[in-house]
């Protein structure tokens, strides 16, 4: 299998304002988000990232996508360092987050044709690839709607589309199910796997375990900043009945581990 | 072939801002309209306070003129003296307005104040006046005389010269024009290019921020420098259309405020060459401050936070418009370096006819100059991960 992301030794530390403080209840100003946070993605596969909240995957995906840099380590995409050649790993991922909005004033097309100019694509394969993605969302009926007039699922269509714009080799989706009805949810997941099949890698964020389950290939368990835990599917599970189980028995043990 | 991202970025600014119907007239028409007419009202108000024709002498009754007080008020221009058959007529004459003052003096009085000159013991009788102080003119009918009278009690003797007979104004009504455009332009030209400004640049920046849109940009490969520049220049054309309202308003409004000092409209006394230099200042200006205002919101994590950060800055723009009012105008040409400072100074030796090319060039040169520096600072603030991580 060919390597196309790894990860090295990442390293976040975030300075807490006295308002974080307060909010967090803590005294310390420094909180440590991603760790010496390591793991690889191939080719053509899904990698789930998952972890309970505040365990630093979005940290982790912010600087994949180069819109924060880590204080230590490194990544390379596709043979591209983050930190040495960040522009030439944003022309080859695609990042869809719930943080990175869409102007609700725009139309679905607008916002294609906008993102597929920062990109540099040619007007031709733009507008080809414009018909083919509206086509398979159901957006096309829509594409001359706001934002701001299109229902939540809807909306969250147009921001897959558009983050696909580039036909990117890594998608990079943070939680892509959150806040969508259960056929919307299905819509995506389902493209997910038909992304895989045409040889795209997805790095896939989420707390759903059953979602991780359903389509990813391999899967890293991030707990405090740290990789607990990365590999296939079923060596991860190991022993245990669910995917939910082995996270439950790896963060026991890993608190058992700290007290 | 990588397309243009400035161009991309100014384009994507120009639709958001032309394509909201609301923003547009918001922010180009109205300001222009809305000056216009509260000027112009102001200017009808003001002009009715003081009457149809407030040049016109003021009508005054005097009953039993005493012939030192008829001297008086024959050498004074202001005042007119009107008859009626009776003191009665002449009253309700002020109530109906047809009258301005009535003065009633007694049958002795020119005896009374001959005798109490020559140092007789001798009580002079003081004239009755009746006037409503409620009305601008009776009032100052009342104000005029009152003068004139107390004049007569300490200077009657040596007789009084008019002073505004043997003096002659040489300044052309042109040159008095220019004067007053030249003190009051500057400081609402400055103040309008940043109202202008502010209306977009805090929402497009700290706007995107708030949103979260600024962070779907930065994940492309666009360069941090074109995003910048892109916002600058587009930004900078609607803050210019907006200005542009404003002064329109302002210039075509001037005339019916100021009245007769302004009886035409500042741009007309310009030339070609007047007109270019004003433009380049102008223009280069609202670089300067589209780009220090973006500067500014991009350290705020809200378009509110963004605006309280730039309200100082819209004081210090309405103080430096100010000081054209009392400087003479004769600057070293090392002042036309510090920015904005050298847009008003600019402005206000173009309307004033007193400016050098080479003042325009310094200024011109450089404002450009600081709206790199200042679009190499934002630049840097779209590279820090503060652009993702600020937000309220």
């Amino acid at each position: 299998m060919e390597k196309i992301l790894e990860v090295t030794g990442l390293k976040k530390t975030f300075t807490l304002s006295k308002k974080q403080q307060a909010i967090e209840k803590t005294k310390t100003k420094k909180r440590i988000a991603v760790n010496g946070l390591s793991f690889t993605a191939y080719r053509g596969e899904i990698f789930g990232l998952l972890g309970p909240n505040g365990a630093g995957k979005t940290t982790t995906l912010r600087i994949l996508s180069t819109l924060i840099r880590p204080d230590e380590g490194d990544a390379t995409l596709d043979g591209y360092s983050l930190k040495a050649s960040p522009s030439e790993v944003r022309a080859r991922i695609g990042f869809l987050t719930s943080e990175n909005k869409l102007d609700e004033f725009f139309t679905p097309r607008y916002h294609f044709d906008f993102f597929s100019d920062l990109y540099g694509v040619p007007n031709d394969v733009r507008d080809r690839r414009r018909k083919d993605l509206f086509g398979r969302f159901g957006i096309d009926r829509f594409e001359e709607v706001k934002l701001a007039n299109l229902s939540t699922g809807m909306k969250q269509k147009t921001a897959i589309a558009v983050s696909l714009a580039n036909d990117p080799d890594v998608i990079i989706f943070d939680e892509p199910t959150n806040g969508l009805d259960v056929l919307t949810a299905r819509t995506v997941t389902d493209f997910l796997l038909e992304l895989r099949n045409r040889g795209k890698t997805v790095l896939l964020s989420t707390h759903i375990f059953t979602l991780a389950e359903r389509v990813c290939d391999r899967v890293g368990i991030i707990i405090d900043g740290q990789m607990v835990k990365e590999g296939a599917l079923s060596d991860v599970i190991g022993d245990e009945k669910t995917l939910e189980d082995a996270f439950f028995s790896l963060y026991a043990a890993r608190k058992v581990g700290e007290e | 072939m990588m397309k243009n991202g400035i161009l991309t970025i100014a384009k994507k600014e120009l639709a958001r801002f032309f394509r909201d119907r609301r923003m547009v007239l918001t922010t180009i028409f109205l300001p222009g309209i809305l000056i216009y007419l509260i000027y112009s009202f102001l200017g009808s108000g003001m002009s009715a306070l003081l009457g149809d024709d407030e040049t016109a002498p003021y009508k005054v009754y005097v009953e039993n003129m005493p012939e030192t007080v008829g001297m008086l008020i024959d050498s004074t221009p202001m005042l007119d003296t009107v008859t009626y058959p009776s003191k009665e007529d002449a009253l309700l004459s002020l109530e109906e307005e047809r009258c301005d003052l009535v003065l009633l003096f007694d049958e002795d009085f020119d005896e009374e104040l001959a005798a109490s000159l020559a140092g007789g013991d001798v009580r002079v009788t003081p004239p009755t006046l009746h006037y409503y102080g409620a009305r601008a003119r009776s009032s100052e009918a009342y104000a005029t005389v009152m003068s004139l009278l107390s004049a007569l009690e300490t200077k009657l003797n040596p007789p009084l010269i008019d002073m505004s007979e043997s003096s002659v104004d040489l300044s052309t009504e042109e040159d008095v024009q220019g004067m007053l455009y030249s003190m009051l332009l500057p400081m609402l030209l400055m103040a309008m290019l940043f109202s202008g400004c502010l209306a977009v640049a805090p929402e497009s920046i700290a706007g995107e921020k708030e949103r979260g849109t600024i962070a779907t940009m930065l994940v492309t490969p666009l360069q941090r420098s074109h995003l910048a520049l892109g916002k600058i220049l587009s930004l900078s054309l609607i803050a210019l259309l907006s200005g542009m309202s404003s002064t329109v308003g302002i210039l075509l409004s001037l005339p019916k405020l100021m009245g007769d000092a302004m009886s035409t409209s500042g741009f007309s006394m310009l030339g070609v060459p007047d007109m270019l230099s004003l433009a380049a200042v102008i223009l280069s200006s609202v670089l300067v401050i589209v780009a220090l205002v973006s500067l500014i919101s991009s350290f705020a994590r809200s378009v509110k936070e963004a605006s309280t950060y730039v309200a100082p800055l819209m004081i210090i723009v309405m103080l430096l418009g100010v000081t054209t009012m009392f400087s003479s105008g004769d600057l070293m040409t090392v002042a036309y370096v510090i920015p904005l400072y050298n847009s008003v100074n600019c402005i206000a030796g173009i309307f004033g006819g007193d400016y050098s090319f080479l003042s325009i060039a310094v200024t011109v040169l450089s404002n450009l100059a600081v709206m790199g520096l200042l679009t190499y600072a934002l630049t840097l603030m779209f590279n820090h991960e503060r652009m993702i991580t600020d937000k309220s």
